[in-house]
């Protein structure tokens, strides 16, 4: 009963921060996406006109007017402006995210939610596989690391993440891109698949081929921070009591690290994966836009650069309500890895 | 302080700050094109130089090829090799040399003609082949002051003709100018727009260095002040306190940025302000874990017992206690600000008044850099922003032993928690 109180609360927070962070990024946005949306109307309008043919001099003029009206009216732009931020929010809040002022979708459509939709599964995919590889050779090298204090995998351990904080992704991208696509043609220059795309199985390699560079650049930067929290925190677990115990059974070495003490480290090492992803989506929009890779990073680089404000808008708050989403999920799921924690209480 | 000189981590990142810091202090000495920094987007302040070329250093007499190919410099026309009067309008020709190359790279350059009023011209160009193909036919129409300009891009070696026609009555026009753009320039090269690379990455110290340890100290105090409170006062300031990090820490820096951009020209000022409303955050947590744990220390309570007052408990006793983590703290997040702008000026959301290491990045994708491998223009930018983020990490590392003997060379936390742009 008190994990469901707890559940219930924690999602209820989770959403009123949500609440309040679209209130707050629907006011900030709100001149320059209502300049856009004017726009926008005023584009209708003209479309309604030429749709209505022939017509008098005075006629056209009452139907421009009344269009323009109802639009606008429509449109909540005559209303005050908390009322337009208000409005601007519940839009959001219910996905209804509206058109994007140039960008279209594969399929040509300007949905806002449409392209969003388009572009998460690569995001996925992309930052999906990075996180993967990312903990399973991070576990690997951090727990290899651990075993052997001191030694020279340690050592370097210990230095190189910090020589990497100050590397930005992007800029390696930018050199992978000119040594290995355009230097030498490993590989492709970006995108996500050949023009045309290849069905079937050579179309699955193809695929491979184009995530292939930017998955390296990313894995091959973010490995290294990982295995060192991964190293950091097995040291710290093999003095635990419960280690000595298997120890002191006779468990082979190699045992006791894969079996008992990830098994202490599970809750520590889902949050560093969790949050890893969730910055990687997030945070490394860069990259996607330096690789062409299609996903929600490509569209807002491409949404910026344009000033779409719409399609902006729609790719922020979807971020902001994952990232939440993310956090949310995170405490809940700590009590199912640690059950120490939810007899504690508050996590 | 001792224990900090005692780190070689410290130490080397303290020496690589100082030059750094030195070169950054005397920059308008060390420029090659002193005034750069005012005329970075000036096209007329680069008409000289040549576009998109590789560093000095690529073309050395170590090289084969020898350094003779890639020398530039102005040719003076003289008088001319042939004048010849036609129908009343004189023609007159010069020849220039523009050496027997073959080499990779072709030459680009820039004749001045000097002359007033009207100036037929024909350019032509003899290539080592011996065959003749015309380059030009203008017209130019030239003041006293400024001689007439025309740039020429991919000449391969031979000579160059210049063939102007003077129309009767015409002032008789000073002989043209012929400056050969170099096949390298610099200690760094040239980007696509003509500008010495060695001078914007030495331009663009003093803004990491500045925004970097501005906004870091700032934002830091700001922190750890912030946790002080909450930690200190508890009640509903502590609520307030932690509902707002909440708020900053889940809110997307960029939206406030676009729209200061879309509204007001984005400048450095504005996103240290920016900066200084979100990143805060980055040390809040840490610093008001520690803060509770120190608030129910042994001699926070002989201080209570003594009638102090909260602030002066706060300032007197819990402030000194974390200082030194927070400078720790700070060195760590300069890389992540020096970071962070350069990716907003890589989405081209930058000050464009100052030469800054991401601005020029910004460039460099822009302007084809990555298509055209001109590793010249985008490796030094960034691995000026690495080695930065790198100098000011050893200086976290030094700063961690002392404020935590006990685990030596273990840095703070591997990564800024913030996210990226």
């Amino acid at each position: 009963m008190r994990v469901h109180s707890y559940t219930f609360r924690r999602v209820l927070q989770g959403l009123a921060m949500y609440v309040a962070l679209v209130l707050a990024l629907s006011a900030v946005f709100n001149q320059v996406a209502e300049r856009s949306l004017r726009a926008r109307i005023e584009e209708d309008v003209v479309q309604v006109l030429r749709s209505a043919g022939d017509l008098e001099p005075e006629a056209f003029d009452e139907l421009r007017i009344a269009t323009f009206g109802d639009l606008t009216r429509r449109n909540h732009l005559d209303d005050p402006w908390l009322s337009r931020v208000l409005w601007r929010s519940a839009d959001i809040l219910s996905f209804r995210f509206g058109q994007s002022a140039g960008l279209k979708s594969a399929t040509g459509e300007r949905s806002v939610l449409g392209l969003i939709l388009e572009a998460l599964p690569n995001t996925l995919l992309l930052f999906g596989s990075e996180a993967i590889l990312v903990m399973v050779f991070g576990v690997v090298v951090g727990l290899l690391a651990a075993r052997r204090r001191d030694g020279v995998l340690d050592r370097g351990l210990s230095v190189l993440p910090m020589f990497l904080t100050g590397f930005p992704a992007w800029w390696i991208g930018m050199l992978a891109l000119m040594a290995f696509s355009y230097a030498l043609p490993l590989f492709p220059s970006g995108g996500i698949h050949a023009n045309p795309a290849p069905a079937g199985f050579p179309g699955v390699l193809d695929l491979l081929w184009h995530l292939a560079l930017p998955l390296i650049v990313l894995v091959a930067l973010n490995l290294w921070g990982f295995a060192l929290q991964v190293r950091n925190l097995v040291v710290g677990l093999v003095e635990s009591p419960w280690i000595k115990a298997a120890r002191a059974r006779g468990i082979p070495e190699r045992s006791i690290l894969f079996h008992h003490v990830l098994a202490g480290a599970r809750p520590a090492l889902l949050t560093m994966v969790v949050m890893g992803l969730l910055q990687s989506i997030s945070g490394n929009l860069l990259i996607e836009g330096i690789f062409g890779w299609p996903g929600l990073g490509n569209l807002y680089f491409i949404a910026v650069q344009q000033a779409d404000v719409p399609v902006l808008l729609g790719v922020l708050s979807f971020q902001t309500f994952l990232n939440l989403v993310g956090l949310v999920c995170l405490d809940l799921a700590y009590r199912f890895l640690d059950p120490r924690i939810a007899a504690r209480g508050q996590p | 302080m001792r224990r900090f000189f005692q780190s070689r981590a410290g130490v080397a990142g303290l020496a690589m700050l100082a030059l750094l810091a030195l070169v950054g202090g005397f920059a308008p000495l060390l420029i090659p094109y002193p005034g750069a920094g005012r005329h970075w987007h000036d096209i007329t302040f680069w008409q000289d130089s040549p576009p998109a070329v590789p560093p000095v250093w690529t073309r050395g007499p170590w090289i084969s090829g020898g350094a003779s190919a890639s020398a530039g410099g102005r040719q003076e026309g003289g008088a001319p090799e042939e004048a010849r009067t036609e129908g009343g309008s004189t023609r007159l020709v010069w020849r220039f040399n523009l050496g027997h190359t073959g080499g990779p790279m072709p030459h680009s350059a820039i004749l001045l003609l000097p002359a007033e009023g009207a100036l037929p011209v024909i350019v032509s160009a003899k290539g080592i082949d011996g065959i003749e193909r015309e380059l030009t036919r203008r017209l130019l129409d030239v003041s006293a002051g400024e001689p007439g300009r025309l740039a020429f891009s991919n000449l391969e070696g031979g000579e160059l003709i210049v063939a102007e026609y003077l129309i009767p009555g015409a002032r008789r026009a000073a002989a043209p100018t012929l400056i050969l753009g170099a096949q390298v320039s610099g200690l760094l090269g040239t980007d696509v727009a003509k500008r010495d690379i060695f001078t914007g990455i030495v331009l663009g110290i003093r803004w990491a260095l500045l925004l970097g340890v501005a906004v870091s100290f700032l934002t830091v105090m700001t922190g750890i002040l912030l946790a002080i409170g909450a930690a200190c006062y508890g009640g509903w300031v502590d609520h307030v306190i932690n509902r707002v990090y909440e708020f900053f820490s889940l809110m997307p820096i960029l939206p406030f940025l676009i729209v200061l951009s879309a509204v007001f020209k984005p400048s450095l000022w504005s996103f240290a302000a920016l900066a200084l409303l979100f990143f805060w955050t980055k040390a809040f947590k840490p610093v008001y874990a520690m803060a509770l744990q120190i608030r129910e220390e042994g001699y926070i309570e002989a201080g209570k017992s003594i009638g102090t007052s909260r602030l002066y408990r706060a300032f007197r006793y819990v402030l000194p206690a974390l200082l030194p983590y927070g400078f720790a703290v700070m060195a760590l997040s300069v890389p992540g600000i020096i970071l962070y702008e350069a990716g907003i000026s890589i989405l081209g959301l930058g000050d464009s008044s100052v030469v800054t290491w991401g601005g020029m990045l910004h460039d460099a994708l822009v302007q084809g850099a990555v298509i055209n491998r001109l590793w010249w223009w985008i490796l030094p930018p960034g691995l000026m922003i690495s080695a930065t983020g790198i100098l000011f990490a050893l200086i976290a590392r030094g700063l961690d032993r002392v404020w935590n003997p006990a685990a030596p060379g273990r840095p703070v936390s591997a990564r800024p928690s913030r996210s990226r742009p």
